[in-house]
Parts: C-alpha cells; structure tokens; sequence
C-alpha cells in the first residue's frame, strides 16, 4: 500500500441530501469504479474542510479526498 | 421454552482500529488515539503498541517512555461515528433486537434468528473484516453480563459461547470484582461480609442477598446464577443524569485568571449542552487535577434549575475562589451540572427577573445558539482572555449512531 501523497484526480460523484458519494475516478487514464465506501469523515485545515473517502473496487483499496475550498478530488493512497 | 441467546460485541481497539484501516501507514505499527493535545491521555492503544505495555488511560508522556516508538494520533471522532453506524446498521438486518450500548460494544438477542450462534457470529467477523476493516470479539450467553464477559477470553479478534448447562462453572471462573456490573465498591461491601465468590453469592442465597443489599443484592445474585434479565441500557443521551465537560490545559495553568477562563469556557459548553438538549440541572460541580496527579472535585447546590452559563459559571468561580489555592499548578479543569431535569432550557432565575436582565439574557443564549447551529458549533463562545478551550474531540459514547456526512 502507498501513502503520503496527494494527487488531483478525476472523479465523478453524487452529491444530494445523503452527503456525498463518490463513484468513480480516473487513476492514470484507467477509469476506477468504486464498490464500496468503507469509510467517510471530514478534517478541517485552515478553516477548509476536506472530505475524505476510503474506498474499493472490490481489489484495492484507495483514500480520496474532496476539498470543499477549491471542489477538487484527490488521491491520497491506494493498495 | 426456546432458550434466550444474547450475543455481545466489544470491538478490538475500536478507534486504533479505524485508524490503521483508514490510514495504511499505521498498519502494524504500535499506536495509540489520544485527545487532542499532547497532554492528554491514551483513549485507544493498538494491539502492537499494548505489546509493548501502553495502556489506556497512560499519559502521552507514560505511553512514550514504555514504547518510544508508539505513534501518538489524534482522535477522529466522526470516523469512529461513522463506523459505529455502519456497524448497528448491519447488525440490525440480523436481529432487530439489537442495542448499540456504546459506540463499540452491541448487545443483539439473536434467540429468534434462526441461526447457530457459531454462524451469527461468522457472520458477524467476515462483514466486519471486510466492510469495515477491523476486528470485534464476541460472547454468547443466555444472559446480558455473560455475553459480555465471554467478549473477554480469546479477544482479539475472539468467540467464545457459553453453553447453558456450564454457566456456573463460566461465572465461577471470575472474581466478584471481575464481573461486569459489579465494581470495586460493590466488591468491597460484599467482602466485608465474607461474600468474595460468585459461589458464596449463591451459598449465602437470595433472601439474605436481599436483607443486606436490597434491589442491588437481587441483581448480583441472579448475575452470579447467569439469570440477569434486563438488557443493559445505552449509554445515550435519553436519560442524562448529568452534563460535563473537562480539558486537560494546554499547559499548566499558574495563576487564577487563565484558570477562571477555562471555568468559562466550559461552563458554556456545559450550557450549550444542556440548552440543546433541554435540560436543567441544580449541582453544579467543578473538578481539578493538580500537576502532582491529584483530583479533586467540589459541589454546590444552586437551590434553582437552571442551564445558563452565568449561572454555572457563577457558581464554578465561586467554589474555585473557595477551595482553590493555586500552590500547586493545575493541568485538568473540568465543569459540570447534575440533578438534570427534562423539558426545557431554563436561562433566567428570579434574579435576572427582578434585575430586569433576564430577557435580554435570553434574547442572547437564543441568537448564540441559533449563530451556532448555523455555522459551526462553538463558533461563538463567552469571551475568556483569549484562552481557547478546544472544543473537545473525544466522542462520547452516547451518540455512536450520529452521522453527518
């Protein structure tokens, strides 16, 4: 598994009354889709929250994040 | 008469847990969750790091010295929510009759499922590891406080069912002192009448349990026969006796000023709390720990019901400035409020009425909170000489079930 990183990636997600989901993202060109989220929680830095994900595609698992500042989605780490 | 099954789950080191599932950097290495500042203590040691002798409740500092390589990680309550949700969730698709007692241990009765208890229970073990990426041990026993103390043989990651023709002898393997329910106090007066096993509760009978123990005698006499009926109650919000809020400082706190700001501090978080929550209390208790480790607590009737925090605050100064030298630095502060009653925030007593202030008082509560439950809570608070009391992120167990994003 490979963490510590932060990496801006495409991603498709639902946003509604639920929170949100994210469904897909993009990693190198190659479309994930996301089976399950195991876990979601926000942090704060700065006043900025940020809306992290740990997810899967049914073989590995992946942290993203979603940045309510900038509306961004990144990858943090996969295995 | 089918036989009552009661399963419990008590979760592996639930927040270390969720923290090495969440963060792969973690995975196998010792560390412990802690409150949010170095100087508070260790809420949650990973199994590696309590190879190494780190416990819960150990300061930062004691939890360094026996393991330096032990990872220090600030608890994160909304994950452990979130996980705690999901995990009641499913549990219910099993058996409605489920009862999430903290934010890591479930009681479910699975007498109508069905199913062997060594099925629910795998059942149990492959979602959890799984979904969610953890571990959870789990007891089944025809009663409540067998469940739970079969939760502790085998655990990590343990099963263990106790059949009902050998209850006695899975009882008889504990001390009065171990059994769950049963405390160091309760231990003590049973004691001191020669009652030291879960078979001298049994020899010594029901009738003369109840002579010198009253209800309490009954209770610990049908545990010692496996026989407790009653489910064992949440430890939620619904029926709050009492309402507190502690921090340990920042650093050692000096002088009567800064100590009086945090009392302000958290005597608003006292207040909110109980304004949210509609209750009002009467007790009003102040607590500290001197840099020496020693704790001590003081209370005062304020002969009125009330959640507002002059009142609180009022009364906490008042029992700092009586009892409180400063000789010895403190490191914790704690403020709370007791004999709560339901039904509605009580902001003004006959004082502010006849002072003609109590309306402005509540027009002020009332656009304190509403600001609050707009934007963040907390994020107006009593000015306090630029001290901060940081909103505490220690989750408490009553609200395992919460969910916010």
């Amino acid at each position: 598994m490979i963490a510590g990183f932060r990496e801006e990636v495409r991603a498709g997600a639902v946003f509604n009354h639920d929170g949100i989901k994210p469904v897909w993202f993009d990693l190198h060109g190659h479309k994930v889709a996301i089976k399950e989220i195991h876990y979601k929680w926000t942090e704060k830095y700065s006043g900025s929250t940020i809306y992290k994900f740990t997810v899967s595609d049914g073989e590995n698992f992946y942290e993203l994040h979603f940045s309510g500042d900038d509306m961004r989605w990144y990858l943090a780490a996969m295995g | 008469m089918e036989q009552r099954r009661i399963l419990c789950l008590d979760m592996d080191a639930f927040f270390a847990s969720v923290e090495q599932a969440t963060n792969p950097w973690l995975l196998g290495k010792p560390i412990a969750v802690a409150g949010s500042s170095d100087r508070t203590v260790i809420l949650s040691p990973s199994y590696e790091a309590r190879k190494h002798g780190v416990r819960t409740g150990h300061t930062v500092y004691e939890a360094r010295r026996v393991c330096p390589s032990v990872q220090i990680i600030h608890s994160s309550g909304k994950k452990y929510t979130y996980a705690s949700g999901k995990i009641a969730e499913f549990l219910r698709e099993i058996s409605p009759d489920t009862t999430m007692y903290s934010i890591d241990e479930a009681f479910m009765d699975i007498t109508q499922t069905g199913c062997s208890d060594q099925e629910i229970a795998y059942r149990i073990k492959s979602w959890l590891r799984t979904h969610l990426r953890v571990t959870g041990s789990i007891g089944i026993a025809s009663s409540y406080v067998l469940a739970k103390m079969a939760t502790k043989i085998n655990k990590p990651d343990g099963y263990f069912s106790v059949d009902e023709e050998h209850k006695l002898a899975f009882i008889d393997r504990f001390k009065l002192r171990e059994i769950w329910g049963i405390g160091r106090r309760s231990a003590r007066a049973l004691a001191e009448s020669g009652i030291f096993t879960p078979a001298d509760v049994r020899r010594y009978g029901l009738d003369n349990m109840i002579n010198l123990f009253g209800v309490r005698g009954q209770w610990v006499y049908d545990t010692c026969c496996g026989l407790d009926k009653e489910k064992p109650l949440p430890k939620t919000d619904d029926k709050l006796k009492s309402i507190s809020h502690g921090t340990t400082t920042v650093t050692d706190v000096y002088t009567e000023n800064i100590a009086l700001a945090y009392i302000l501090q958290l005597s608003e978080a006292v207040s909110y709390r109980a304004r949210n929550k509609l209750y009002a209390g009467k007790i009003v208790t102040l607590t500290v720990r001197t840099n020496d480790m020693r704790t001590v607590s003081f209370r005062r009737n304020l002969g009125f019901f009330t959640s507002a925090t002059h009142h609180i605050y009022d009364a906490a100064k008042a029992l700092f400035e009586d009892n409180v030298t400063m000789e010895i630095p403190l490191r914790h502060i704690g403020v709370g409020l007791s004999e709560l009653v339901y039904g509605g925030a009580v902001l003004a007593n006959l004082e502010d009425i006849i002072s003609g202030t109590s309306e402005k008082k509540i027009t002020l509560y009332n656009v304190i909170d509403e600001i609050n439950s707009r934007h963040n809570n907390g994020l107006i608070r009593g000015s306090s000489l630029g001290i901060s009391y940081r909103k505490q992120t220690v989750i408490s167990p009553a609200r395992p079930e919460q969910q916010d994003i």
